[in-house]
């Protein structure tokens, strides 16, 4: 199966690891590597590269960033080149709990884009549904 | 097709642990598979399509499945709603 790792600032991919394990009830799909800016710029490096190598079965890793153009994001995209990766950056909860399921069926790259549109397809403003319920 | 009502019995009605269990239910079967609340349908393969469901506890559901296995997954969901929902 797909490997997939969060990989963001501080405790954050800790936290969205374990409320999708909550909701999914499953806590061996999905990893967390925290980049931690007191840490030297190469030994993050170095973190990010064995957690991503660690949950690669040979089938590809799916990595799941905080924010395009943040640290965790550029130390990613500077390891595409040395390991079997996609990564989606913008990480939200439906898209990790989705990818949970996807990961059984679904290839790197296919996880990827469905779940690069799954993300930005469930960003509601919820003030929509109540005007619609008061027309 | 096969289809029908089963009663959400729960405490907290749809929530996010019941919709992911009831997707990865529903997804063990090739059959389309829909359900409705409060005149609304939804893709019952989608944790997030069942969440805007807003399903209350006590509300009916109206179950749908459609395709080669919709008889087996007709009756598995049922079991499912009737008796894990209360679970999770």
């Amino acid at each position: 199966m797909v490997g997939i790792v969060i990989c963001a600032h501080g405790n954050l991919a800790h936290e969205f690891m374990n409320a999708a394990n909550f909701i999914t009830g499953q806590t061996d799909a999905l990893n967390a590597v925290a980049v931690d800016h007191n840490v030297e710029p190469g030994e993050a490096r170095n973190l990010v590269k064995e957690a991503i190598r660690a949950a690669d079965d040979g089938n590809g890793v799916l990595v799941f960033t905080d924010m395009y153009g943040g640290t965790p994001s550029n130390i990613c995209i500077s390891l595409q080149g040395d390991l079997r990766m996609e990564i989606v950056a913008g990480v939200n909860l439906p898209q990790l709990v989705k990818a949970v399921s996807l990961r059984k069926t679904h290839d790197m790259e296919t996880m990827a884009k469905k779940l690069r549109d799954y993300g930005k397809e469930n960003i509601y403003l919820a003030s929509d549904f109540l005007r619609a319920k008061d027309a | 097709m096969r289809s029908g009502t089963v009663p959400l019995i729960n405490r907290w009605g749809m929530h996010a642990r019941l919709a992911f269990h009831l997707a990865s239910e529903a997804g063990r079967f090739t059959c389309a598979v829909r359900l409705g609340s409060h005149g609304r349908s939804a893709d019952g393969k989608d944790i997030m399509a069942l969440l805007m469901l807003e399903a209350m506890p006590g509300d009916e559901l109206r179950l749908e499945t459609d395709g080669d296995d919709e008889g087996p997954a007709y009756e598995a969901l049922t079991n499912f709603l009737l008796n894990d929902a209360k679970l999770l």
